[in-house]
């Protein structure tokens, strides 16, 4: 009797390759999602997988971009932002414009929107991370960002609870520039404004090329901005994240006993029944969770996932602190770099350029605590 | 003689399973905790655009309520 051997193919334990396997777990999340929370929803988290694919794929980073400015004068990255958001501007306000059921991001002129705009781009240079920086990297698999999430999670919450207070200290209603203005001047001067800043950083370059080479960058800032003008269009409002954390903070302290329903921002009816809801049904957390699988398919498909880092207990114990006050202060900000910064001038919203002066102006204090620090980078 | 700082390798693979199994538990105990009170019947239409007056939800721009 003669022995037949299978084919090397038969033999090998059925197993799917990695690339096809992310790609599976994207798909069947989505359909999950879609499945348990509804169409809206289901899309929303795709637009947020494809938002954490582009920022992992291009290392899209809006902290990145302001520190490679401030320490080699590479313009690079602030243009890319400006790209970005000149691009979602260009859609958004016009769809604002005609769609009043459509909302912007348009929050107070207030005390706490330049003290935590300030802090906020302090505590993101020495998390190495923003609000979408912390998310997608944390999606990636960084420790400094797995570390800073959990107070990110617990400062926006708490951020939330005292933000009654804070505004208390003053504030000036909330100022749209369309409604203003009118739509096309709002969208002229801000165009007029964004390319008079990008000349001003472009003349002052001292280098390019040194945290990104060719035109990788670009083209993901312009998939940025396609990606925000869809969350619009789905959702209803713009692009956000810290609001989302926060939502997460609140479902916890409500688990552990904590009635939120005398606060003034937790016990607002629309946020009362956000509590109670599944978290599925919030469209920034929808978003959130979308980005960060987004982020794990993009680092898991270039293999770049759970980078190894050296890290100290003082890095450790900067990275949590950072957090905490990476969340706290966008809630008193009205948004992080993406809800203030990035949605906040797209849409035409004052305080949104008020946001990109005091937390670049605290960047530049963030920049030099990180090299106290001894963080890298 | 100073001290060098201890140095540690962070478990980066360790640590993100971590996140991730908390993550993944949280979104299923809230579901399970809050799906009971759901309506499948009342989910809001695919798209915002062209969809009539949003809901009051939750942006990183919303301010409490005055007077509490």
């Amino acid at each position: 009797m003669t022995s037949v051997s299978l084919p090397d193919a038969r033999r090998r334990p059925l197993s799917l390759g990695r690339k096809p396997a992310l790609l599976l777990l994207a798909v069947a999340s989505w359909l999950a999602v879609t499945w348990l929370a509804g169409l809206r929803q289901g899309f929303t988290f795709l637009i947020g997988i494809g938002l954490g694919a582009v920022l992992a794929a291009v290392a899209f980073g809006f902290t990145t971009g302001w520190r490679v400015w401030l320490r080699n004068r590479d313009p690079t990255g602030i243009l890319a932002q400006f790209l970005a958001i000149g691009a979602a501007m260009a859609l958004s306000i016009p769809l604002l414009a005609a769609h009043p059921e459509l909302a912007g991001a348009y929050g107070p002129i207030s005390v706490s929107l330049l003290v935590g705009a300030f802090v906020f781009g302090a505590a993101m240079q020495v998390a190495d991370g923003c609000g979408s920086g912390t998310l997608y990297k944390a999606g990636q698999g960084n420790p400094v960002s797995l570390a800073a999430l959990p107070g990110f999670v617990a400062g926006s919450f708490v951020g939330a609870l005292h933000l009654d207070r804070w505004l208390a200290l003053g504030s000036l209603p909330p100022v749209s520039l369309p409604a203003t203005l009118g739509a096309l001047p709002a969208l002229l001067l801000q165009a007029a404004v964004l390319a008079l800043l990008a000349g001003w950083f472009w003349r002052r370059r001292q280098a390019t090329g040194t945290r990104w080479r060719g035109r990788a960058v670009y083209v993901g800032a312009l998939l940025l901005a396609l990606l925000a003008v869809a969350n619009l269009v789905v959702a209803g409002q713009p692009w956000g994240i810290v609001y989302g954390l926060g939502l997460w903070g609140a479902k916890i302290a409500a688990w552990a006993g904590m009635d939120l329903s005398g606060n003034a921002f937790w016990g607002r009816e629309a946020q009362q029944a956000q509590i109670a809801a599944p978290v599925l049904d919030d469209v920034t957390s929808a978003s959130n969770l979308g980005l960060l699988l987004g982020a794990f398919v993009a680092a898991g498909w270039r293999g770049t996932a759970c980078p190894a880092m050296r890290v100290t207990g003082r890095q450790w114990l900067a990275a949590s602190v950072a957090g905490l006050l990476l969340g706290y202060s966008s809630r008193l900000a009205f948004g992080c770099n993406v809800g203030a910064y990035f949605s906040g001038i797209s849409t035409g919203s004052l305080h949104g350029w008020i946001w990109f002066a005091a937390a670049f102006a605290g960047s530049t204090v963030g920049v030099r605590l990180r090299a106290k620090l001894g963080f890298s980078g | 003689m100073t001290q060098q700082p201890k140095d540690r390798n962070a478990p980066a693979a360790t640590m993100a399973a971590i996140f991730w199994l908390l993550l993944a538990a949280f979104v299923a105990a809230d579901w399970l905790r809050a799906a009971p009170q759901r309506n499948r019947f009342d989910e809001p239409p695919p798209l915002a655009v062209g969809s009539g007056p949003a809901g009051g939800g939750g942006h990183c721009a919303v301010v409490p309520v005055k007077g509490r």
